[in-house]
């Protein structure tokens, strides 16, 4: 990876000259835009709560953020949803700073699922699904057969279609995570940002809501950047992790090469150690 | 987890999958009905009657509300068509003079109030539906956040002072009033990111102010009196089709606007966090949805004065009839405006014949309104809200740094002594100067001064004592004993010992005031109780009757009855009549029950933890908040007798007390008692010299000054 204050500057050559195109093309990801921050920093009350991050996720790859309480990857995932607005630093996509998109422009690009989805109670699955769609039909556009269609593929994608007419408030947790990521789905964005879509989850249903995620990342070949607080999750679904600590990004990479005892304690702040899946030879840590 | 073996089709938009989606699409209102595929049929048997399986459902979700409408117009246009029926009969032209006035009367007076009952119902339905859903807070309306009051007190002012003012643009002005209500209440709910409670809150707040300075208008304009309060209380008495045809197209402008919002609206219902994910912008949104609001309930009470409860009501009966998307709950719910307004009124006029001009159909829709808003009280959901530790506190506290306001009380005490004092030996002489009492005149001015200063303090404290018990009991820094309505039903409590009893003594109206402010109390917690006395429901029981009451209290004033005057004179709150048994009265009550409130410390100190926790740690929760509401409720009653309903007292001093740093309950109590003694010691003082010779009552001074100081308290506070 080049130096990561310069990446942006090489993707926006990558585009402007056809030469530097082909060159990076054949690692697979240069000819999709990427999302990423440079200098990122938040504070409230003289509290820090970002310090000066700088990060590129890489285009159609699954990236989880995990972290101590209060390290910051909420607040990095808002600042990134453009939910709050940083105290210092950019936010790009694409190469370019994502304030030069209006509200709509930016909602067709990147979905995000806050952490609080207890609202829409009085909605059916339908109608919520078909909110996603907001950003690209606006407050008087006609609902197109485009708009239609899109609503029926993210139902179907998300196999909620037997429980599309049922209201919300009678959906279990999971079910109801799922009619939200479905909405994601139908606003047809090529980036998701998941604020711990498993907080609120059994075991269970975070395997379900997790793969779910993969699954989509993988056959739209969406970028995803999801919250996570459980290390064994995060090393089972992402391809990529970003950890942080006290507000500061601190290690990134693979998870078999985050997943050591030295990384994990440094993360963390207490002692770990990692051991292999019994079945699936994947890391798995526990505490020492 | 893939459920399909073949998951990679899903994406491929297949036809059929589409197709099938067409009937249940249909399903939920979309206009566009699809085709039946094979697919679709496949998933759902009874596909074939696809017409008969959706129609069912389309009307179903519209069968409830248009049944209440039917029913509501039915019955009106029943009432109605017995008034107008023997006009319509009679042969025209009419035969006689009498006859032809009764047929002038009717097209020209009974046919435009009828006109403007629908009109007014119907705006003021559409305004609170859309607080309602934009604010995402079923306790929103024109009545409840201040809008009204607001416009009330604008046009008042206006007409006392600039009446030129109202023939340029009664409207303007109407709006401009209820536009800086909003603000003021909008300001203070943000401090709370609009909890739906702390913004109703803040609403009350503001709108009682607004009425006690409208009071105070009034008051000091006594031959206005009786038009204004007939007119203030919102009465839909016609001479002409004037108001009626000048609201119908302001009414159709702000449902075209409303249109034109309601995608994003709809959007609106998914949270601040998910609709803005969405590209929604809702600072604009939300701008805009409540200018169309504020603006229809401006208009309404600029045509026809406050008609409380509407736009409450009207949303909740739409909601609870089972209209479920934005939509239809706005459209719904004018109809059931319109009809439930119309209703009232014809009602009204059919019940009360002739009398009718003068009983205002707004006071009646508050006393119907709000024993309605009590049946619905269960059904609302509330979030119990935790206290915040004071932020502002910090930076005051750090001055008294690490003695919990031991240090701020050694500061407060000596101020206290010299405040008590200045009250009495300082004062206006005849010569309009200030000056310190002459000893000559020490025996004279003591006995005049010392019993009205007595029970100021003793009032003061009562009232902050009141304040505190509920701020910590409900969680909430906006509670009090105004909000609460128990003032008002001391109120109440008077107004019927003045109207049973020609002259009632100070005993009587200290027992009927106590009366009142406990049944008040009573029917609150009755009505509280099967949710374990929990501090959301009492206080928006509390706002219902307290709403009730002043509404009947308005209804007696409109009858120009000569003692309703005293009425309003007691309820400004002068200390001028006390005698120094009563102010004995006064502080011997003070005594007794801030020593009953003292034993209660630990309680207090425990209870915004939460109710779980505090009943965890062994809080025996009915009982505590029963004594504790019972001791609030007596304190009330006790000094709104000296000091009247409204001051704002029992809403500042723990307020200022919080502010100062202190957390703990004793010792907040402690410095809440002193310093609501010294607010109302302060506001006799400056109520006796501000316009010396004349007086200003106390309680009016202490709400007059004390209200905007509090909004400014709160912003700092941020």
């Amino acid at each position: 990876m080049p130096d990561p204050v310069r990446w942006w500057e090489m993707e926006m050559n990558a585009s402007a000259t056809p030469g530097l195109a082909v060159a990076t093309a054949a690692t697979g990801d240069r000819d999709r835009p990427a999302l990423g921050a440079e200098g990122l920093s938040f504070s409230v009350d003289g509290r820090d709560l970002l310090k000066d991050v700088t990060i590129r996720f890489r285009p159609g790859e699954m990236a989880g953020l995990v972290g101590h309480n209060g390290s910051g990857k909420s607040t990095l995932l808002k600042l990134l949803a453009r939910q709050q607005l940083p105290s210092r630093g950019l936010v790009r996509y694409g190469g370019q700073p994502v304030t030069a998109l209006g509200a709509q422009d930016f909602a067709r690009r990147i979905a995000y699922l806050p952490q609080d989805v207890t609202a829409a109670h009085a909605m059916t699955v339908r109608e919520l699904v078909a909110c996603g769609r907001y950003p690209w039909h606006g407050a008087l556009g006609r609902f197109s057969a485009l708009d239609r269609q899109k609503v029926e593929e993210a139902l179907a994608l998300t196999h909620l279609e037997p429980m599309a007419d049922r209201l919300v408030d009678t959906l279990s947790g999971g079910e109801r995570q799922r009619a939200w990521i479905a909405m994601l789905m139908a606003q047809d964005t090529e980036c998701l940002l998941l604020d711990e879509p498993t907080s609120a989850l059994d075991i269970a249903h975070q395997m379900e809501v997790l793969a779910l995620v993969r699954r989509l990342s993988r056959e739209k070949g969406l970028s995803v950047v999801v919250v996570l607080h459980d290390i064994n999750m995060a090393g089972r679904f992402c391809d990529r992790l970003y950890a942080l600590k006290a507000g500061e990004l601190i290690a990134e990479g693979r998870p078999d090469e985050m997943m050591t005892p030295e990384t994990l304690r440094h993360i963390y702040g207490i002692a770990m150690n990692v051991t292999r899946h019994p079945g699936l030879d994947i890391p798995l840590a526990y505490v020492c | 987890m893939t459920k399909r073996p073949g998951t990679s089709q899903a994406i491929s938009p297949a036809p059929g999958g589409i197709g099938a989606a067409g009937p249940r699409a249909t399903a939920v209102g979309d206009a566009a009905a699809g085709e039946v595929s094979l697919s679709g049929a496949a998933e759902r048997p009874a596909v074939t009657g696809s017409a008969r399986a959706v129609f069912p459902q389309a009307i179903r979700a519209h069968a409830g509300p248009a049944a209440v409408v039917a029913a509501l117009m039915g019955l009106a246009l029943l009432l109605a068509f017995r008034q107008a029926a023997p006009i319509l009969a009679a042969p025209q032209p009419a035969p006689d003079a009498a006859s032809a006035m009764a047929a002038t009367l009717f097209f020209f007076s009974t046919l435009p109030r009828m006109a403007t009952a629908l009109l007014a119902g119907a705006c003021l339905a559409l305004s609170g539906a859309l607080f309602q859903l934009v604010l995402r807070n079923p306790l929103a309306s024109p009545t409840t956040l201040g809008i009204s009051a607001g416009a009330n007190l604008a046009l008042v002012a206006a007409m006392l002072f600039m009446p030129g003012l109202l023939g340029f643009g009664r409207d303007l002005v109407a709006l401009t009033g209820s536009l800086l209500a909003a603000g003021l209440v909008f300001l203070m709910g943000a401090r709370h990111q609009f909890s739906p409670f702390s913004l109703v809150m803040s609403g009350l707040v503001v709108s009682l102010w607004c009425g006690a300075l409208a009071a105070v208008l009034t008051l000091l304009n006594d031959r206005y009196l009786e038009s204004l309060f007939i007119w203030g209380a919102g009465s839909l008495s016609q001479q002409s089709w004037t108001i009626p045809l000048s609201l119908l197209p302001k009414l159709a402008l702000a449902g075209l606007l409303v249109v034109l919002l309601l995608r994003p609206l709809f959007l609106n219902e998914l949270g601040e966090a998910g609709a803005k994910a969405l590209g929604l912008r809702m600072a604009e949104l939300r701008l805009a949805a409540i200018v169309i609001a504020v603006a229809l309930a401006a208009f309404v009470t600029s045509a026809v004065g406050v008609i409380g409860f509407i736009g409450l009501v009207a949303p909740t009966i739409a909601r609870l009839a089972g209209t479920r998307r934005p939509g239809a709950q706005l459209f719904w719910s004018t109809l059931i405006g319109a009809g439930l307004l119309f209703l009232t009124d014809t009602a009204l006029m059919a019940l009360a014949g002739q009398v009718a001009d003068f009983l205002p159909t707004g006071a009646v829709t508050a006393i119907f309104g709000s024993p309605l808003l009590l049946i619905l009280l269960p059904r609302l959901k509330t979030r119990h809200r935790v206290m915040q530790a004071p932020a502002a506190g910090r930076r005051v506290a750090a001055v008294f740094a690490g003695s919990r306001g031991g240090a701020a009380l050694r500061v407060i005490l000596p101020v206290a002594m010299l405040v008590l004092l200045l009250a009495v030996f300082f004062g206006r002489s005849p010569d309009m100067s200030f000056r310190l009492m002459p000893p000559a005149l020490f025996g004279d001015l003591v006995a005049l001064r010392l019993p009205r200063i007595l029970a100021a303090f003793a009032a003061g404290m009562m009232l902050a004592a009141a304040g505190s018990i509920l701020q910590r009991l409900t969680g909430n820094e906006m509670a009090s004993p105004e909000v609460l309505g128990i003032s008002a039903g001391a109120t109440l409590g008077v107004a019927v010992a003045v109207f049973v009893i020609a002259a009632p003594g100070l005993f009587t109206q200290l027992g009927f005031s106590a009366l009142g402010a406990l049944a008040v109390l009573a029917i609150i917690v009755l009505t509280a109780s099967r949710s374990g006395l929990q501090p959301e429901r009492v206080l928006l029981a509390g706002i219902a009757l307290g709403a009730m009451v002043d509404a009947v209290v308005g209804v007696i004033g409109a009858t120009g009855d000569p003692r309703a005057i005293f009425l309003l004179r007691w309820m400004s709150g002068s200390t001028y009549g006390v005698t120094l048994e009563g102010a004995m009265l006064a502080g011997l009550a003070a005594a007794l029950l801030l020593s009953l409130t003292a034993l209660c410390r630990r309680w207090l100190d425990l209870l915004p933890l939460g109710a779980s926790a505090a009943s965890a740690i062994g809080v025996p929760l009915r009982p505590a908040r029963l004594v504790l509401m019972g001791l609030a409720g007596l304190l009330s009653a006790a000094a709104t007798t000296s000091v009247g309903p409204l001051s704002f007292v029992g809403l500042m001093a723990p307020h200022l007390a919080r502010q100062l740093g202190f957390t703990r309950a004793a010792p907040q109590l402690l410095a809440a008692c002193l310093f609501g003694g010294l607010l109302m010691v302060a506001a006799d003082w400056i109520g006796r010299s501000a316009v010396y010779p004349y007086e200003i009552p106390a309680g009016l001074v202490s709400a007059l000054i004390g209200a905007p100081f509090l909004i400014v308290l709160m912003r700092r506070g941020r």
